[in-house]
């Protein structure tokens, strides 16, 4: 009788220490998480804002991807997450921009489209992208980087985000190519393209 | 940055990366503030799956032991009547409860050593054996006679 008294008491005590073990490293890794979305939280908006060009979008989509960070890939090394981040970032942005042109495509074809009507529906023009800079913007950036994020948006989707990871958040080629789902030459060849195309069109500002 | 850039693009890109981390760093509060939300719901979200996973472990693991302890433990009560070690253990010689009990009663162990040794003929008193066996004849005698 003290065998088993003895055994479930070892048990238990495996069970407890294993439960403790548990939460200590859900706490670490809940620190480590936190470190890193607060690192990258604000580069990452900038991108989304320059694809989207539209604030309430982009910080959509900049939660969006945290909390499908979180949820799918927290058990995942660190050293991966930047690049997962960004990858999920990125398909973010497009669905962002499909529901866009579907929304606007449907509302283009409703005859009450021009918010007539019904009280209660949104209004298209408050939720059309803002084709110009907020006015937050507008105080703090110049003309330069106003200048510099037309162009940026005016790039094709893959060259801008190869240019935006290598040059702005600084991942390496791996981890650009990683975030992207392509190769490390394609990233090269992207960024090279990004950057004469974004000279070419810029030149006049840095001159 | 492992491309080769020339220096005019090197200095294009050092230039634009450095405007875009200024523009990056002075966000308005309010997005900063929307951005701290946004990361902290993120935060709860794990911090309620991992609980939920741990206690979930928990709620699964102890009453598994438990139950596999209880198992074990029935198995060796039942399993201790007709272990065979027992048996071979009083064969062998090792020290018994029935052997501490002899040792501790002086008189038990005479008796046993009495009974287990094999010439013990040589400590009985036949004299004594054969006066009571005479004694007892002379008792009877005149009654039987008579």
């Amino acid at each position: 009788m003290n065998a088993f008294a003895t055994l479930l008491a070892d048990t238990t005590s495996l069970l407890a220490l294993r439960n403790t073990d548990l939460l200590e490293s859900t706490q670490q890794e809940t620190r480590s998480l936190e470190s890193f979305l607060a690192a990258v939280e604000r580069k990452a908006f900038r991108i989304a804002q320059i694809a989207l060009r539209h604030e309430d979008d982009a910080l959509d989509a900049v939660q969006d991807a945290m909390l499908r960070l979180v949820r799918n890939y927290a058990r995942r090394p660190a050293e991966e997450w930047a690049p997962l981040f960004y990858r999920i970032l990125e398909n973010c942005v497009r669905d962002a921009q499909r529901r866009r042109t579907v929304r606007g495509r449907v509302m283009s074809w409703l005859p009450w489209a021009g918010g007539g009507g019904d009280e209660d529906a949104a209004d298209p023009l408050e939720q059309a992208p803002d084709p110009a800079p907020l006015p937050e913007d507008r105080v703090q950036a110049g003309e330069t980087l106003q200048a510099l994020e037309v162009a940026l948006a005016a790039l094709p989707a893959r060259q801008r985000q190869a240019f935006l990871l290598r040059n702005f958040e600084g991942l390496d080629v791996e981890a650009t190519a990683q975030a992207m789902g392509c190769s490390a030459g394609s990233v090269k060849t992207h960024y090279f393209r990004a950057l004469q195309a974004l000279r070419a069109q810029l030149g006049e500002y840095w001159a | 940055m492992s491309e080769e850039l020339d220096p005019a693009s090197a200095e294009f890109a050092r230039r634009t990366r450095e405007l875009l981390e200024a523009s990056a760093a002075a966000l308005p509060a309010r997005t900063r503030s929307r951005l701290t939300r946004a990361r902290y719901a993120a935060l709860e979200q794990h911090a309620a799956v991992r609980t939920a996973g741990t206690r979930a472990l928990w709620q699964r693991a102890l009453p598994a032991g438990a139950v596999s302890a209880a198992v074990l433990g029935v198995l060796l009560l039942v399993a201790a009547p007709h272990a065979p070690q027992v048996q071979q253990a009083s064969v062998t010689g090792v020290a018994t409860g029935d052997d501490l009990e002899l040792l501790v009663d002086r008189d038990a162990l005479a008796l046993a050593q009495d009974q287990g040794t094999a010439d013990a003929d040589a400590d009985v008193d036949y004299e004594f054996y054969a006066w009571a066996v005479s004694a007892a004849q002379d008792d009877a005698g005149p009654g039987v006679g008579s």
